[in-house]
């Protein structure tokens, strides 16, 4: 019953928009297929609610003119792909990131004296990369190997070793820069122990 | 009171074009459609809230809202066409005026065809076989 009653107000509602559709009407030869057009608007409203009662079925065979989404769905659908789109760009973001400090850390480990980098990258919200930290441990030199102690003495041990690691650091910017083409980025080295 | 100011210049449109038609009839037609254009501005405001209460009352009712909007595309269809034509008419161009009244009932007649398919669709559901 309450179903009819629905029906019946639908149709009513459809007779008063098509009675002022028909006042809204031009003047003119053009009135006949306005009028048509208007026929076949009042046919197919009063045609789809009757047929949606009588199958089911077609409440699942949704064609794209009949698809009506009310605001509150609207805005649980745009939620929706929102998550999802955060959750893709923070896996995107992670997996990128990942895969740049490896790449760097290998790349840097092909400079001479290096023996082990830990590459830390800083990505921005627009998925680019902001700063590179690298912790670079550095091969024993030579004469420690051989005997630490005559650099300690001598003094002149720390003054080289600084500047094998300035060297060293230039070198590892320029490989990084080089190969990535980062030309503003800041890439931090700093080495295991001071 | 809008229909005043519209009245008054309708009547103002309507003396200059008497007196320019003799003289000037080029300048005629195109005050003509100046004063369709400011109208036609005019009267899209207040359009709008119609086609608002109608909006929601297609809602209301569970009309398709993609029915009714193909209804009023070609409402204004016809009437661009007929303000088109009515244009040309007054300038003498009956040809011209044929030829946007044809182009508007083909224009209509394509608006309305998803309607129609959707009704065949719909009966064809209804009587199978």
């Amino acid at each position: 019953m309450a179903v009819l009653a629905g029906m019946v107000k639908n149709v009513l509602v459809i007779i008063i928009l098509a009675s002022f559709l028909e006042v809204l009407l031009p003047e003119g030869r053009v009135k006949p297929f306005v009028r048509f057009a208007i026929g076949l608007f009042i046919i197919i409203a009063v045609l789809n609610p009757i047929l949606n009662a009588l199958f089911d079925k077609r409440e699942f065979e949704i064609n794209l003119w009949d698809y009506q989404v009310s605001s509150e769905q609207e805005r649980e659908i745009l939620e929706k792909g929102n998550r999802i789109n955060r959750q893709i760009a923070i896996s995107t973001e992670t997996g990128i990131k990942e895969k740049m400090e490896g790449q760097v850390s290998a790349v840097a480990m092909l400079v001479p004296g290096v023996k082990e980098v830990k590459t830390s990258a800083t990505i921005n919200d627009e998925g680019g990369l902001n700063k590179l930290d690298l912790i670079v441990r550095l091969e024993e030199s030579e004469h420690l190997q051989k005997g630490g102690d005559t650099n300690v003495f001598l003094g002149g041990g720390d003054a080289t070793t600084t500047k094998d690691k300035k060297q060293i650091e230039e070198k590892i910017r320029g490989v990084i820069s080089n190969l990535y083409s980062f030309e503003d980025l800041k890439i931090n080295v700093r080495f295991e122990g001071g | 009171m809008e229909i005043a100011q519209i009245v008054g210049l309708a009547l103002v449109t309507t003396i200059l074009l008497l007196i320019l038609r003799q003289d000037k009839p080029v300048l005629a037609v195109l005050l003509s459609i100046v004063f369709s254009i400011i109208i036609f501005t005019v009267m899209m405001g207040k359009m709008v809230s119609i086609l608002n209460v109608m909006r929601e009352l297609t809602h209301r009712a569970g009309v398709n809202y993609f029915f009714f909007a193909t209804i009023l595309k070609i409402l204004g269809v016809a009437y661009l066409g007929e303000f088109a034509t009515a244009i040309c008419q007054d300038a003498g161009e009956q040809a011209v005026a044929k030829k946007v009244e044809f182009a508007s009932k083909i224009i209509i007649a394509v608006l309305a065809l998803p309607i129609m398919i959707a009704i065949l669709e719909s009966l064809m559901q209804l009587m199978p076989g």
